[in-house]
């Protein structure tokens, strides 16, 4: 293989990672997007948000997830730090859909897939709950009441 | 130190990649068996994301798409033939749509590129171009995972101020072990560490040089082996040693050909 073919393979996969980000928000080309990775790990170090319920009007607020902390034995074993993480990407995700939702019409976030996800994750985890929050440090995002749908 | 064949090379990438994906296998029947995993995220969510009419709501079919990935990776361990790494990316594709995206972000990427190429190369012929190429190209992706993430930093004022530790900390996103949340209470600890992770990520592609190479290799494998420590990223640390013996593949192949 002569340094000719890997350039030209090169701009053609580099023509092909700009054109997809064009379409990015196709779910269809993020599911190929694993040939183009971004790399970002820790270059964003503000806090995430976080979602609370709480079990009637007056109770304290409660976090629903915590991070568990992972030991040398978790190496080839952590499921539930993994479960976190996919619980972390999913609060990044939502919280990118509210502040992209600012900048629409008619943005209705309860209207979105990740609102329907937050509160199925509160129904499933605390079927009791009588409502949630999602709360960015001390800035409470949004407030739902889930009284009469548990 | 010998060079490394092509063959070498993609077939201990394969057995350190089988084991990644037996370690993905055992979380993910843990978390199915656990149940509230599943009804947490459910597909009839999820599936308005995209192939909405794929059938992978049900129970069943996630067991089953785990019990395949678990035989499949133990297959690869000592067989690398294109039908295994072709079904095993066609898994692992099933679950980035089942769970709307990547289940842990960078490491589930970086192993559906690797299954991806490793399916190319071994569908053709050794020395033919698309085989060399698809083993160059994600050669040349891990590279750019040290590089480019150490380029976004750079372009942080956290990580250029010596916060960025602190606030990682700190911002109860995760849970680091007590005395390594201590360690960055100093100001100083953190801004040499936080430096240190810097300069590692963008000097990384020195790994070309042939005196750094082995310097690199264990660097880079203690960068690993921290982050699994310090944030549980364990699926992390498989994949990216998983690339290693590809790594040392192309950097050999570089310093043949430049050095």
């Amino acid at each position: 293989m002569n340094l000719h073919s890997l350039t030209i393979i090169s701009l053609g996969l580099l023509a092909l990672a700009i054109s997809f980000g064009h379409f990015k928000n196709s779910f269809i080309i993020k599911s190929i997007s694993f040939l183009f990775p971004a790399w970002n790990f820790f270059d964003q170090t503000t806090a995430s948000p976080h979602l609370y319920y709480r079990e009637n009007e007056k109770s304290e607020w409660l976090t629903l997830f915590a991070p568990k902390k992972s030991g040398l034995r978790h190496l080839f074993f952590n499921p539930d730090t993994n479960l976190y993480l996919f619980y972390h990407s999913l609060m990044q995700e939502t919280l990118t859909t509210i502040f992209d939702g600012q900048n629409l019409k008619n943005f209705q976030f309860e209207e979105t897939i990740q609102f329907d996800l937050l509160k199925n994750l509160v129904l499933t985890k605390k079927p009791n709950a009588h409502s949630f929050k999602l709360a960015l440090q001390d800035a409470d995002l949004f407030i739902h009441s889930l009284k009469g749908q548990a | 130190m010998a060079p490394l064949t092509i063959f070498e090379a993609t077939r201990l990438s394969s057995k350190i990649l089988s084991i990644g994906l037996i370690v993905n296998s055992l979380e993910y029947f843990f978390l199915i068996f656990k149940k509230q995993t599943l009804e947490s995220f459910p597909w009839r969510i999820l599936k308005r994301k995209s192939f909405s009419y794929l059938p992978l709501g049900s129970d069943t079919t996630l067991k089953a798409l785990v019990a395949f990935n678990f035989m499949f990776a133990i297959l690869l361990f000592n067989i690398s033939s294109p039908i295994i790494l072709g079904f095993l990316f066609l898994i692992q594709w099933l679950f980035v749509v089942r769970f709307g995206g990547t289940f842990n972000g960078g490491s589930d990427s970086l192993q559906l590129l690797l299954l991806f190429c490793l399916f190319l190369h071994f569908c053709f012929d050794t020395n033919s171009f698309i085989s060399i190429a698809s083993i160059l190209y994600l050669a040349v992706q891990v590279l750019l995972s040290y590089l480019i993430a150490g380029l976004k930093k750079f372009k942080s004022k956290d990580w250029l101020t010596g916060k960025a530790l602190q606030k990682l900390a700190f911002n109860r996103s995760f849970s680091l072990p007590s005395f390594i949340t201590n360690l960055f209470q100093n100001r100083l600890i953190s801004t040499i560490t936080g430096y240190l992770v810097l300069v590692f990520e963008l000097s990384f592609v020195a790994i070309l040089i042939p005196k750094l190479t082995g310097i690199y290799f264990l660097l880079g494998f203690l960068f690993h082996l921290i982050n699994f420590f310090i944030f549980g990223l364990n699926r992390f640390f498989f994949a990216w040693m998983a690339t290693y013996p590809i790594l040392l593949f192309f950097v050999q192949f570089m310093q043949a050909k430049y050095f």
